[in-house]
């Protein structure tokens, strides 16, 4: 299956503390579950947004960033207008 | 409704826990050997007696081969299934039907951790899911915290019934002379601690301590102290990791309770106790709903009709893995509280003719569904 990259947030979480030292410089962030436009739904980050502003029903389009050791890390990013 | 064939033929003789508490010497096999000569000691039965081991935990490949080494016995039947948190209530199931098939006389069902001790975390042997380490959420709150953001989007749940939950757990554990957080809490006092997961805060989670516990299963009609009969049990497993659940406010509780009443002959209405896994505050309001003690999405309003002392209903009567300990797994604490309610040796917690009890664990993110329903009179 093909997908857009396109979805919206169907649940998530602002995690306030890291589960390892590794994450520490990025909290808070929000992991959550992205329903994509094509039907599955994984589990990601949104990212390049105030962590309030997340919400169920959020439109994300994805993004890929550098995770190091050669490594693609598919990331969510707001997508359109403002739906709230 | 009619009983199925099942129904009855199988009770457990005995129940004992062992080492719950912050700190120990022992090691989890000692523990769950512990547990299980203090249980045979509470059933009148002896060692010898013993031809069936179950048990699990985190510490060892082979839980149940662990533990009859541990007890020096040569058992006829072991079974260390995993399925998280509810490994020990699916092990009621396979016990009774090993026992009435003639494959055990006398079944042990253990489970231990020494986790406070060792490492002051949750101690588990889950893989490291490769789609969703990199994101890092905390495992397993952070699925949980999905779970209680979806519910409240959906069903209006709110933060203040999520806490109640905790402050019910707080009620019971304060009857409970074993239970390791004995003071009451506040509503604003459970969503004034720390955040960890939003929505879920610290005293959303449950505790992390050591402990164990074991029961001993024979057929319903063998001489017994006080006998609680297992008249049902289901099981179903619908995912393994957060990111494969098809449902993030509905879980295969509804199809293992749904076995277990079948079996039992009997519903939600005949329970007057009930101990489902409170890992998170939010596994109760979701639990009560699958478990069918109200309509799809209505566990909140629930919880706020009370499920403390004196409530609409009687839930987690020890105070739950949110007060009374947990160590890891909480499934056997499910268990034997139910058994102590029903044999009317609850104290200052029991429940007034408790007759009947429904036990539901759930393992890893609501992946593993095992119900008992337990009886006695």
């Amino acid at each position: 299956m093909r997908s857009s990259g396109r979805g919206v947030v169907h649940t998530f979480t602002v995690v306030r503390q890291a589960p390892d030292p590794y994450f520490n410089s990025k909290l808070p962030y929000v992991v959550a579950m992205v329903q994509l436009d094509e039907g599955p739904r994984l589990m990601s980050n949104v990212t390049d947004c105030d962590v309030e502003t997340v919400h169920i029903g959020m439109p994300v389009a994805v993004a890929f960033v550098d995770a190091g050791d050669g490594l693609a890390l598919p990331v969510f990013r707001p997508y359109g207008a403002p739906t709230r | 409704m009619t009983a199925q064939p099942l129904a009855g033929h199988v009770a457990i003789a005995g129940a004992a826990t062992a080492g719950v508490g912050w700190s120990t010497e022992a090691t989890p096999a000692e523990l769950m050997a512990e547990a299980t000569h203090a249980a045979l000691a509470d059933a009148e039965l002896r060692l010898a007696e013993v031809d069936a081991v179950f048990a699990v935990t985190p510490y060892y490949w082979m839980p149940s081969v662990t533990l009859a080494d541990e007890l020096g016995i040569r058992p006829r039947l072991t079974d260390s299934t995993n399925i998280g948190g509810a490994s020990v209530v699916a092990h009621v199931g396979h016990a009774m039907r090993a026992i009435v098939t003639g494959g055990a006389d006398v079944a042990v069902i253990a489970y231990a951790s020494t986790q406070r001790s060792d490492t002051g975390r949750l101690v588990t042997r889950a893989e490291v899911p490769p789609y969703e380490r990199p994101y890092g959420a905390l495992f397993p709150i952070s699925a949980y915290a999905m779970v209680a953001q979806r519910h409240m989007h959906e069903y209006g749940t709110t933060r203040a019934q999520l806490a109640q939950v905790a402050v019910a757990a707080s009620q019971w554990a304060s009857l409970n002379p074993e239970a390791l957080r004995r003071e009451l809490l506040t509503i604003d006092e459970v969503i004034a601690s720390p955040a960890v997961s939003d929505p879920l805060r610290k005293l959303d989670c449950c505790l992390v301590t050591n402990g164990g516990g074991a029961i001993v299963l024979t057929a319903a009609d063998r001489r017994a102290r006080k006998p609680v009969k297992v008249l049902g049990v289901g099981e179903s497993h619908s995912h393994c990791y957060a990111s494969s659940m098809r449902s993030f406010t509905r879980t295969d509780a509804v199809e293992s309770s749904r076995a277990a009443y079948d079996m039992a002959g009997t519903g939600p209405e005949d329970m007057d106790v009930v101990q489902v896994y409170d890992a998170f505050t939010i596994n109760v309001v979701v639990g009560l709903e699958d478990t069918g003690f109200c309509a799809k999405g209505d566990g909140g309003k629930l919880v706020e009709r009370g499920i403390g002392p004196g409530g609409a209903l009687a839930v987690n009567t020890s105070g739950g893995g949110l007060r009374y300990c947990h160590p890891g797994m909480f499934g056997i604490f499910l268990l034997i509280e139910a058994v102590r309610q029903l044999r009317a040796e609850a104290g200052e917690r029991q429940v007034a003719k408790a007759r009947r009890a429904l036990v539901h664990g759930y393992g890893g993110i609501f992946a593993g569904n095992a119900t008992a329903v337990l009886g006695r009179g």
